[in-house]
């Protein structure tokens, strides 16, 4: 055995995935539980011929084998990156220097439909955990040379890559610079979801509204590298980031732009008021119900009042026990497994629903209060805005509850104010709305057609001038 | 840490403000004031009552009386025997006795509208040879309870027929406190036994045995009330006021009659120092034609056109005979007088003397547009 070999092996702790195979005065080890047999055994076992030099070596294998890459290395210490990564590493005489030939195993699921993003028409793949299958899924949409990719790779223990995307001429350099910055200081163990990056890029500021859009569809991260915004994708994460975000962005869905613009149009405003309606409504009840009930029109009020008579409980025990019941409700959902997805419709509809009231338990109202608020949650696909918005609607519930509608008012302002002081890589969270942009009118509550929005916007990038449209 | 011990503290420290519970609430959705010897009986419709037993949001009505020397004291004896605080934002009807309204209705202001719950937007009105209590409790099928009934009668009539006043509570005060102006407000009569019309089980008839109708419009002079006003002359008087929205006219034709209905009534008045004019605009159609007359003939048409107008001229005379009579200028000259012309308006002593003598002049123009789905009548077209 090469004294280099046992080297590497014994650094490895003799794994047991560690195979070492001796063939004409080669020796090679690689990974086999990353590395594929089939692929060594048809390329690499027939190229190898009897041979003593290295560099021999290195052309005779770039002649005989076409589609892999091949690296000489010189530091032994590089050889576990590679041997990882899937690498066969080619010994030959106890020389330092080594080859490493790309035989990678196949450990990827193939391209599926998004499930977390679903649309009706449009593109239907979405990224998977292989990151160059992921940045070809947005090479093949965007042809352009100006279509930059720089890798990091990053995690003192996990050696991930990651891939920074942006459009030369387009996106802002000072931004990207930024980012770079950023991701130049990342020092951790290991980076296991894009999440981990985003905890960086966010870094100062503490707010639960998402700073960057999380996505796991193709057609959206191009829409956005096309409009000056700079893409991350790590390796082993089907979700990418695109960043620098707005408030206005959880509001749209790469769907829009391909159904017709006023359509568009008219759902975006249904999005911007079931934001208002998930947010609000709790709160709002439970100040009609125990401070200003002159608000209410006498004939609901007195409907309402017979609906509570028997209702043990104030009215925001009423609320939060339902509302609470909700986010349970719909943890367990996302957490079981989807077998039993049956036994807990049942427990939702009818036992929480129904039968609560009749026992006595809630009024009617309440649970309708709770469905319109869960149904608005909904509309909105990230998770992280979903979150915001049930914290947020936590603090609502919570202020009414001492102070009624003056809460509301209150928290209503509290939350523009930390809405708008909220920068993501330095643009405004509430732009287009504050400070107010004219790109308001062609892409954000308003959506024009694509040959009327000629310009991109002002606030994301200096080359606003679209070519042909 | 501090700053969130800070914030808690102040959460905690306001207190629940203002913070009331619907279940603590009786809702009272209708008032009855009526005056028993001395003192005065409050009636409050409470319209939340315990759920109907099929289950429905329907609630049941009660009607609580209360008595006592003020309205405040008897609204508390009410609360004596309820198990609820009384909650009276929502009070949309208030009903008063004609004694109440012949002695002078300040006293009841004066209560409701220093009451900081009260909105002061429900509708004044007098019962009519009954009592106030019996008015706010006569149950309809038509409508979950007394009080919704009554206010919707006054909104949809108010709309459809021009004999009654739209005017909230907070109208009538303020046409007490205008100079040279006078409030007028409806009345409402029972038809039928009242015992009938507060039994929950007479509501499965047909044919109901009680029910309530507003009747003609009560005029006052300052707080008291005067005088009734006939039909004609609510109507005439609702004219004057402009508060009318459609209205009928029936002019006899043979043996028959022909009603002509107006659904565009717009009235100017023209203020001056020695008389007023009021010049009244008017479209409107044929609803009823009971004789043979020819309708494709513009002779007709005008000498029906000059009928209406002459029945609106009546109704008005009729209306400022009325007011005239009783010395109360319910139609508001004098505070349109002393709106162009105030310090001619402060040269005279009693406005409502001077009005006795006042010059009005009307001049009317109507214009029949339509005949309805029928060009010609029946007579005329079998000839």
């Amino acid at each position: 055995m090469l004294e280099i070999v046992s080297q590497i092996k014994n650094k490895l702790g003799n794994s047991t995935d560690i195979v070492e195979r001796n063939i004409h005065n080669v020796t090679y080890i690689y990974l086999e539980s990353v590395a594929n047999d089939d692929k060594i055994s048809n390329f690499l076992n027939k190229s190898i011929v009897p041979i003593s030099s290295l560099d021999n070596l290195i052309n005779q294998l770039q002649n005989n084998i076409y589609n892999s890459h091949i690296v000489l290395v010189k530091d032994i210490n590089e050889s576990y990156y590679y041997l990882a990564s899937g690498y066969v590493c080619l010994f030959i005489n106890n020389s330092k220097q080594y080859i490493a030939i790309e035989c990678k195993a196949n450990l990827n699921r193939s391209i599926t439909e998004s499930s977390s993003e679903p649309i009706i028409r449009g593109p239907k793949d979405s990224f998977t955990e292989n990151i160059s299958s992921n940045i070809g899924l947005i090479r093949k949409r965007i042809k352009d040379y100006n279509l930059w990719i720089e890798e990091s790779i990053l995690g003192r223990r996990s050696k991930t890559k990651v891939e920074l995307l942006y459009i030369k001429d387009i996106a802002d350099e000072t931004k990207v610079n930024k980012i770079k910055k950023i991701i130049k200081k990342v020092d951790i163990d290991g980076i296991i979801d894009s999440g981990y990056i985003r905890d960086y890029l966010e870094h100062s500021q503490r707010s639960s509204f998402p700073k960057m859009i999380s996505t796991e569809r193709p057609d959206l991260a191009c829409i956005n590298l096309l409009n000056g915004k700079i893409v991350i994708i790590v390796e082993n994460s089907p979700t990418v980031l695109i960043l620098p975000a707005s408030m206005d962005d959880f509001l749209k869905s790469s769907e829009d732009y391909y159904l017709k613009p006023i359509n568009s149009t008219f759902s975006r405003i249904i999005r911007y008021m079931a934001f208002f309606i998930t947010i609000l409504t709790p709160a709002l009840y439970i100040a009609f119900m125990t401070f200003n009930q002159e608000m209410i029109p006498d004939q609901l009020l007195i409907s309402l009042a017979a609906q509570r008579s028997q209702v043990p409980f104030p009215t925001f025990v009423e609320v939060l026990i339902y509302v609470i019941l909700f986010e349970i409700l719909r943890e367990a959902d996302i957490r079981s497994p989807s077998a039993s997805g049956a036994a807990m419709s049942i427990v939702g509809a009818l036992v929480l629903g129904e039968a609560s009231v009749a026992a006595g338990l809630v009024s009617p109202i309440v649970i309708i209060v709770v469905a319109i608020t869960s149904i608005c949650e909904l509309v909105f696909s990230d998770i992280d805005m979903i979150n915001a918005i049930r914290l947020w609607r936590m603090i609502f519930i919570f202020s009414t509850i001492f102070t009624g509608i003056i809460g509301i008012v209150a928290t209503g302002l509290i939350l523009i104010i930390r809405l708008s002081s909220i920068e993501s890589l330095d643009t405004p969270y509430l732009i287009p709305f504050s400070p107010l942009k004219k790109y308001i009118l062609s892409d954000s509550f308003i959506l024009k057609p694509a040959n009327k929005r000629k310009k991109r916007p002002s606030y994301l990038t200096n080359n606003t001038k679209k070519v042909g449209g | 840490m501090k700053k969130l011990l800070i914030f808690f503290t102040l959460i905690i420290l306001t207190g629940c403000w203002n913070y009331q519970e619907l279940n603590d609430y009786a809702i009272v959705t209708g008032m009855a004031i009526d005056l028993n010897k001395d003192e005065y009986e409050v009636s409050l419709l409470i319209a939340n009552g315990d759920k109907s037993e099929d289950g429905n949001s329907k609630a049941k009505v009660t009607v609580s009386s209360g008595k006592g020397e003020s309205i405040y004291e008897a609204i508390k004896s009410v609360s004596l025997a309820t198990p609820k605080e009384l909650y009276i934002s929502h009070l949309s009807v208030i009903v008063i006795s004609e004694d109440i309204a012949r002695k002078g209705v300040t006293p009841v202001l004066d209560f409701l509208l220093r009451e900081p719950q009260s909105h002061q937007n429900f509708y004044l009105i007098i019962a009519k040879d009954s009592k106030a209590k019996d008015c706010l409790s006569i149950l309809t099928p038509l409508a979950d309870y007394p009080s919704q009934n009554i206010t919707y009668n006054i909104k949809m009539t108010e709309q459809l027929q021009g004999r009654i006043t739209d005017a909230s509570f907070n109208s009538f005060v303020s046409k007490i406190l205008e100079k040279g102006n006078n409030p007028v407000t409806n009345s409402l009569i029972i038809i039928g036994s009242t015992d009938k019309g507060t039994n929950e089980e007479e509501q499965q008839n047909s044919i109901i045995g009680a029910y309530t109708k507003l009747d003609t419009l009560g005029l006052f002079k300052g707080d008291k009330l005067i005088d009734w006003a006939t039909m004609e002359e609510s109507i005439g008087i609702n004219m004057i006021l402009g508060d009318v929205n459609t209205f009928y006219v029936t002019i006899p034709c043979g043996n028959d009659n022909v009603v002509i209905s107006s659904n565009n009534y717009e009235i100017k008045k023209d203020i001056e120092k020695d008389s007023i004019t009021l010049n009244i605009q008017a479209e409107g159609m044929f609803n009823e034609v009971g004789c043979t007359i020819d309708l494709e003939d513009n002779n007709t048409i005008k000498k029906y056109q000059e009928k209406v107008e002459d029945k609106i001229k009546i109704y008005i005379n009729k209306a400022i005979d009325k007011a005239k009579s009783i010395k109360s200028d319910v139609f508001g000259f004098g505070y349109l007088t002393y709106r162009k012309y105030p310090k001619y308006y402060n040269s005279i002593d009693d406005w409502d003397q001077h009005f006795t003598n006042l010059t009005i002049k009307t001049n009317v123009k109507f214009n029949l547009k339509n005949k309805g789905s029928l060009e010609q009548t029946i007579g005329e077209l079998t000839k």
